[in-house]
């Protein structure tokens, strides 16, 4: 067997499956952003609220699903909403800096925070991740309620009025976030940085063996999903222009970053896009059947466990796995097969 | 100094409660490795059984205590059956958000079914309180913490000298030598799960006396749960009550001494709990930490 | 005679590896007999599929005519089979006693735990002094005791060793073997599973030499000894990892 025979030409069908799909993805960014753009500015009110309600858990989804993706489960993700809120909302009436300005250092405290969760919590198991992340948040809740000369306290705050841009302007910003953080999360998807993840998650012991450093790995990961978390809540600041502890720091948005990714798929990038969807809709079904606030919380932990005990690979995992119809477990290679 | 001596007093009394309340889930913690992330609802529910038992009834939640503890441990039951045993060796991600999840449907269904209203039980000793000269000793908080010695000592009694509690015990520290030894893990499981549910109860039942019943009360209670059980190092019972009583009196003495202390105190448990997570994270007596 | 265990076409293996292909092997009341292989060649699998921790994909197991496959690990300590695993896997943070008191947790030998624990004591005067302590704390030839007179608790009637002679010293595991003696004088199935082939030709009289996943040699320990089918089937497993190597390296 010589050299030449050996050489394999480079398959066809999957080469142009690989180019076919990046196109796909291509026009769906471009439809979305064309989306993004024209429905909330010519939509009625409540198109407007969709829009941005949609935009702001798809952006809660993709950030929690980051953190998952390498092993960090995160119990308290209103942590970085509620910074994000209130640094933008300081920001905006201390010192008078308009929408966009404001998200700056709103993203900023979000990335600095999920840092410094990553240094804290250090190389502990999972379960030490999670519990402080739930420890983070009710800590910063009773925080913001002690301190009412920074924060107002249990009464909370209004943003500056006269700031204030229009609703259908920022259900625009937080449907563009809304895109770009998709494509970043695509974008990193086709890197290194995915499969240190993947490692990660696995295997912290193997990672580094593989010359992936975990801590760093961490630092960036957490930066990451912190910093596009605390941006929604920035955003989202400008849109209800109240803000209280409760409201910031609340459980309810915790659950909306977890619900769409489980729902659509964790470890995948359509699966948070396809889950935080359906997480809307569920929630508008939900409102409009069953009224109370008390029922969509309800449904949404009804949806977690179901979920995890029947779905565990979300929609989009479920239909992948349909579609592929792949055998469940990877057929052993075994050495002979190589070299023939 | 009788400042002092007051703030002591009440460290000890808190020490006591939060002895029970974290206790529970250090146990379920110890033998099954799942951190049950519902245990604040278990407390919830104790918290109301008590509370109903003694509007609809009239029963003062000491006597109910018994069958408070065995109803909710009944619903931990049903819980594991349903959702958890098929869950046992599923990756640690996905029994933490089952837990969350039930935890959440739980919370959900008792607002709706009971309203947020906040609620209490009042009893004869809820309100008196014992003056030996300056110092003031509420009743009921010497009653939590006997009762909560009562159970605690119960416990420790069944784990140390009984035919289960010894194979409890087994199981926490050799899964596998404990399967060699003719146990039936799964069942071990299932009562550790629902006993870390009935002592849950205990502490709400408790609390229905001391502090307002809601149907959110048990996330708050989770969190300095886990405080204390990180504090003391997962997995030791010695540990928890140790750190129990840390914790306590770190509450108690930032509640007496720094302004506004009352409030500052809710957030105590908190920075406790990444104080310890960055300076010792095996905890005071703790297992070594499993580097993951 | 009817065999106490009788295992043929034993297929098992974790996840995706398959690490016993088709092993078969019988052990009569009253008799000692080793498992023998090189590291990797699936002795603790065979002991893990015999008591229940591994289900097998293939082949069936039988125990005094009582067919195992289906159950349960605890119907199996009832049903008379105590293995002492390999690295002893004590209860560390329990005393002697205790773990021994856990040795007989199934039914039918907590009504003979009295007498049990005397006998244990008896054999392995070493755990008389050591009572009270810690078992984490003592040393490896300790703990094999401990892990011996643990399953021996359990009142079986075939006792399972896997590797006890790991780690240990040479003096201890003659102490060691020479209880291992004693207790099949006392008339005990035994099924030893060894790498160390000298420390198990001294108690076993039949044996069993697994490689690759198969039985490659059986008999008794004379006819073992001297067929030198032992050290082939530990070196046989070298040769045959070499040939694939050069196979692959002129490939490529």
């Amino acid at each position: 067997m010589n050299a030449a025979a050996t050489a394999h030409p480079p398959r066809p069908a999957a080469a142009a499956r690989q180019q076919m799909r990046a196109q796909v993805a291509f026009v769906l960014y471009l439809l979305a952003a064309a989306a993004g753009i024209t429905l909330p500015l010519v939509g009625g009110p409540l198109a407007v609220d969709l829009m941005l309600r949609t935009g702001s858990v798809i952006i809660l989804a993709i950030s929690w699903n980051l953190a998952a993706n390498a092993g960090l489960i995160s119990l308290g993700h209103s942590t970085f909403w509620g910074l994000g809120s209130y640094t933008a909302l300081l920001i905006a009436n201390r010192l008078g800096l308009p929408f966009v300005t404001s998200l700056i250092p709103a993203a900023a405290i979000g990335a600095l925070v999920g840092s410094g969760l990553a240094v804290i919590t250090g190389r502990l198991r999972g379960i030490y991740f999670a519990v402080a992340t739930l420890a983070l948040s009710e800590g910063l809740r009773v925080v913001s309620v002690m301190l009412p000369d920074l924060t107002g306290g249990s009464a909370g705050l209004y943003i500056d009025q006269a700031l204030r841009p229009a609703p259908r302007l920022v259900a625009v910003a937080t449907t563009m976030c809304a895109v770009m953080t998709a494509l970043v999360a695509h974008l990193l998807s086709r890197t290194p940085f995915h499969y240190a993840c993947r490692a990660m998650r696995n295997n912290e012991h193997a990672s580094q063996m593989l010359g992936v450093n975990p801590l760093r790995f961490r630092i960036a990961v957490l930066a990451l999903s912190g910093g596009i978390a605390s941006l929604a809540g920035g955003i989202n600041i400008w849109y209800t222009g109240f803000l209280d502890p409760d409201i910031g720091f609340d459980l309810h948005i915790t659950i909306l970053a977890q619900i769409g990714p489980i729902l659509g798929g964790i470890h995948s990038l359509a699966g948070p896009i396809i889950g935080g969807m359906a997480t809307i809709v569920i929630s508008e079904l939900s409102r409009i059947w069953l009224g109370e606030q008390g029922y969509s919380l309800l449904v949404y932990g009804v949806i977690l466990v179901v979920s995890i005990m029947f779905m565990p690979h979300g929609i989009y995992g479920s239909l992948r796995r349909l579609a592929a119809r792949r055998p469940r477990r990877p057929v052993p290679v075994r050495a002979r097969e190589v070299a023939s | 100094m009788s400042s002092f001596l007051q703030c002591l007093i009440d460290s000890v009394l808190l020490g006591g409660l939060y002895s029970l309340m974290a206790v529970g889930l250090s146990l379920g913690f110890g033998v099954t490795r799942i951190i049950n992330f519902a245990y604040g609802e278990f407390i919830m529910l104790g918290a109301y059984g008590a509370f109903f038992c003694s509007t609809l009834a009239g029963i003062d939640p000491l006597i109910s205590l018994p069958l408070v503890m065995t109803g909710v441990a009944g619903v931990s039951g049903v819980i594991f059956e349903l959702c958890l045993r098929r869950m046992l060796r599923a990756p640690a991600i996905n029994q933490i958000l089952l837990l969350f999840g039930t935890g959440l449907v739980l919370q959900n269904l008792a607002a709706i079914l009971w309203t947020g209203d906040a609620r209490s039980v009042s009893t004869p000793y809820s309100l008196t309180a014992e003056e030996l000269g300056d110092l003031y000793i509420p009743d009921g908080r010497v009653i939590a913490f006997l009762v909560a010695a009562v159970l605690i000592a119960l416990l420790l009694w069944w784990l140390r000298r009984t035919e289960f509690g010894r194979a409890t015990r087994a199981v926490a520290q050799n899964r596998d030598a404990a399967v060699l030894m003719g146990i039936n893990v799964t069942v071990v499981y299932l009562i550790s799960f629902a006993m870390n549910a009935a002592l849950g109860a205990a502490t709400g039942a408790i609390a229905s006396f001391l502090l307002t019943v809601t149907p959110f009360m048990g996330f708050h209670m989770l969190v300095k749960s886990f405080a204390i059980v990180v504090l003391g190092g997962l997995g030791s019972i010695a540990g928890t009550l140790a750190g129990a009583f840390v914790l306590a009196t770190a509450e108690t003495v930032v509640a007496y001494y720094v302004p506004d202390g009352i409030g500052w105190a809710e957030g105590v448990a908190f920075v406790v709990l990444l104080g310890v997570l960055i300076v010792r994270p095996r905890g005071i007596i703790g297992q070594a930490v499993e580097i993951a | 005679m009817t065999a106490l265990l009788e295992i043929s076409g034993l297929r098992a293996g974790y996840e995706e590896s398959v690490v016993l292909e088709d092993v078969s092997l019988s052990i009569g009341s009253g008799e000692v007999v080793t498992l023998l292989g090189a590291n990797g060649a699936g002795k603790t699998t065979t002991m893990r599929a015999i008591t229940g921790l591994i289900a097998p994909s293939g082949g069936t197991i039988v125990f005094d005519g009582q067919d195992l496959l289906r159950a349960r690990p605890e119907r199996r300590v009832d049903l008379g089979i105590a293995l002492c695993p390999e690295g002893r896997q004590v209860f560390p943070n329990m005393s002697v006693a205790e773990n021994l008191l856990l040795g007989s947790f199934c039914r039918h030998a907590r009504a003979r735990r009295a007498e049990m624990l005397e006998q244990v004591y008896h054999l392995f005067p070493r755990l008389t002094e050591r009572r009270e302590q810690k078992a984490g704390l003592m040393s490896g030839g300790e703990q094999q005791m401990l892990a011996i007179g643990r399953a021996l608790m359990a009142c079986p009637r075939l006792l399972l060793l896997d590797e006890p002679s790991l780690g240990l010293s040479p003096k201890m595991v003659q102490l060691v073997f020479g209880s291992i003696v004693t207790i099949a004088e006392a008339g005990m199935s035994i099924l030893i599973v060894e790498q160390n082939a000298q420390a198990a030709f001294g108690v076993a009289r039949r044996g069993y030499v697994l490689a690759q996943g198969r039985i490659a040699a059986s008999g008794t320990i004379a006819e073992l000894a001297r067929s030198g089918l032992v050290e082939q089937a530990f070196m046989g497993i070298e040769a045959a990892t070499k040939r694939e190597a050069a196979c692959l390296t002129s490939a490529t």
